[in-house]
């Protein structure tokens, strides 16, 4: 006999089941999943079994997984009220059975899984899509209060967290607007000299690009930046201060979590966001030139005329507007969800990622929006 | 007659040995040797030595900031020391001396399977429920099938007390059984040694005392040396056989073997002051 290979035998004589097993069943490898089927099998058998003994003497060793298997029989013996004299077995295994009995559980009940249908799914997700909505309606609101707060100089927050997030949510993020800007303005004005050409209007790339840059385009693009760099930011650190208890702390310190932490996050994205859309026009600006000198030949001097000429104050404000409306969404969506996060470290991902996704989204719809409007009042 | 086989029998053949006899019979589990711990320049515990017996449930004490959860995460393979090395002793007859830290990735990867780690807050992944929790380490490592690997998890929680929680997620559940899962989940490969941070903290005493009740049975039935970092005194007398004191002062071992012994015999202070504090004051808590 190999006692390195687990072995089993099982034997009926007459009314009695005899189990034998040997060897060395300590090992995952060559645990023999059959055994526990085989033994189930003993039930369906003609001869009636009314008494199982066991032999394990032959085992050099054992852990919890054969447990497992002869727990599991021990409790169809049961089912099928047949005597399985769990004596038999090593002592420490009975010691084990013993104490996995034995340990008082409060509220021991077994969780029902429940299968939903469509219907309930598309009906609980919609529920919950109007209960956030109204969420984000309230949180606005309480979010306003705290705004008007501040303008009676009644609200109480650090003046150092709104300069370090002013610091964080704009001169830091400074590269990353340069960089993509400079590349959306550069793309802007390839597809446009691509399109001008074709009339002969290729000095007219410094408009085209100065318009859309100055008016929308910079905004969004910054905007979009901001969703994923600050307002991520926002949720993950609220988050996870509410799985710390750190707002319920600010709150028995009779501290407005609003005022304290979402009115810093707001000021410092309201007045960030329009510098650096102002700021990325310009480097979207800076981009179609570099690519109206080198693909087009139009020299700095044409490209910066028909630029000033082209470029109006209204569409600096109208970019400036529009920039400062999406630094509110970012930070107002970011606060929202890092606020009502749930207490797990998943719960602070799924904020973040929903601020992400939800700030982009509405970024676009609001500049959608805007855009008709400016063009209804002739902005 | 049958021998419950905690875990993975190592082949010596395999791995590097360093020094001691391979034929002798150890009763050691764990020895370590000129171990020092450090973070940066701040050194917390130097040249600390001491070996802690097969089936021993050794108590790791001191006041807060000595060091002791920095040596368990360092006995456990968490926490790099500054110098000295752990010693794990392995094999069928537990004579093959293993150092953690000089060993490969590889090899401490396998030294890993002689132990499991309890958090002192459970640490459960939130994201799981709790039979996916114990049953994680078993799905990576194993062979067994997904059906044999769901019934030791489910055995393994109703040896902590929760039958029926299987799907529930920590969340879900108290402290103190997001601390039994967590004992659970470190015994799911059946591992010879087990370490434990802080089991009782933040527990009342109702609960702690069934805790401390539940690790003597799983000691008693499984033969599983136990490392406990804690400084709850009613814990450290009723489940400790064997115990050191770490001093923040002296930054190395004070008092050392049995609590009682160490209660009665050493001429420490700090060590009196700590073994008896708590007592005083329940005592005070009592008159008045």
């Amino acid at each position: 006999m190999d006692n390195s290979i687990p072995e089993y035998k099982i034997t009926h004589n007459n009314s009695i089941l005899d189990i034998e097993i040997s060897g060395d069943w300590a090992q995952d490898s060559h645990f023999p999943e059959e055994f526990e089927y085989e033994l189930e099998q003993q039930f369906n058998k003609k001869n009636k079994i009314e008494s199982v003994t066991i032999q394990m003497e032959q085992v050099t060793a054992w852990n919890s997984a054969l447990l497992t298997v002869i727990l599991s029989f021990s409790e169809l013996c049961e089912q099928h009220q047949t005597l399985f004299d769990l004596s038999q077995l090593p002592p420490e295994m009975n010691h084990l059975i013993t104490l996995s009995e034995k340990i008082p559980s409060r509220h021991l009940k077994s969780r029902q899984k429940t299968s939903s249908s469509f219907l309930h799914i598309v009906g609980t997700d919609v529920i919950a899509a109007v209960k956030d909505v109204g969420d984000v309606i309230e949180f606005i609101g309480k979010a306003g209060v705290a705004f008007f707060a501040m303008i009676r100089g009644k609200a109480v927050y650090r003046a150092s967290d709104t300069w370090l997030i002013m610091q964080q949510t704009g001169a830091e993020a400074v590269p990353i607007v340069s960089l993509l800007n400079f590349l959306v303005g550069a793309i802007l004005g390839y597809i446009g000299a691509m399109q001008l050409e074709k009339f002969g209007a290729e000095i007219y790339i410094g408009d085209m690009v100065g318009v859309a840059m100055t008016r929308e385009i910079a905004a969004i693009i910054t905007g979009i930046i901001m969703a994923g760099r600050s307002g991520a930011a926002f949720a993950a650190q609220l988050g996870t201060m509410k799985v710390n208890d750190e707002i319920d702390a600010l709150r028995s310190m009779g501290l407005s979590p609003m005022e304290f932490l979402v009115l810093p996050r707001m000021i410092g994205m309201m007045l960030m966001m329009p510098l650096l859309a102002i700021y990325a026009s310009f480097m979207g600006i800076l981009g179609g030139a570099v690519v109206a000198y080198s693909l087009l030949n139009i020299s700095l001097e044409q490209y910066t005329g028909v630029v000033i000429k082209s470029v109006g104050l209204n569409d600096v404000f109208a970019g400036i507007f529009m920039s400062a409306v999406f630094g509110v969404i970012v930070a107002v969506v970011g606060c929202q969800k890092g606020m009502s996060c749930g207490n797990s470290a998943e719960a602070v991902g799924i904020s973040t990622t929903s601020a992400v996704v939800t700030a982009t989204v509405i970024i676009f719809i609001c500049a959608a929006i805007l855009t008709i409007i400016y063009g209804v009042l002739g902005i | 007659m049958a021998k419950f086989s905690n875990n993975i029998v190592f082949n010596s053949t395999v791995f590097n040995k360093t020094g001691s006899n391979d034929t002798d019979f150890s009763d050691d589990a764990i020895v370590v040797e000129n171990l020092s711990l450090a973070y940066g320049d701040n050194v917390i515990q130097q040249n600390l030595n001491f070996n802690i017996k097969r089936n021993d449930i050794f108590i790791i004490m001191g006041n807060s900031g000595s060091g002791k959860s920095t040596l368990m995460r360092a006995m456990a393979g968490l926490n790099v020391p500054a110098a000295g090395d752990v010693f794990y002793f392995c094999g069928k007859n537990y004579n093959e001396r293993y150092a953690f830290w000089q060993s490969s990735d590889a090899m401490q990867l396998r030294i890993k399977a002689q132990f499991g780690v309890m958090f002192q807050n459970g640490a459960l992944f939130s994201s799981m429920s709790l039979i996916d929790n114990v049953s994680l380490r078993l799905f990576e490592t194993t062979q067994y099938s997904p059906r044999r690997i769901r019934k030791i998890a489910a055995f393994k929680l109703s040896l902590v007390g929760l039958k029926g929680f299987e799907d529930y997620y920590p969340s879900e559940i108290s402290g103190g059984m997001q601390k039994r899962v967590g004992i659970a989940r470190a015994m799911a490969m059946d591992p010879p040694i087990l370490f434990f941070d802080e089991p009782s903290a933040g527990l009342d005493p109702v609960s702690s005392k069934l805790l401390d009740d539940l690790l003597l049975e799983l000691q008693e039935s499984m033969g599983i040396t136990m490392v406990v970092v804690t400084h709850e005194l009613d814990s450290i007398f009723a489940i400790g056989n064997n115990a050191i004191f770490l001093d923040h002062e002296q930054k190395t071992i004070i008092a050392r073997g049995h609590p009682k012994q160490i209660l009665s015999d050493t001429p420490h202070e700090q060590v009196q002051s700590f073994l008896t504090r708590a007592k005083e004051e329940e005592l005070r808590g009592y008159k008045s």
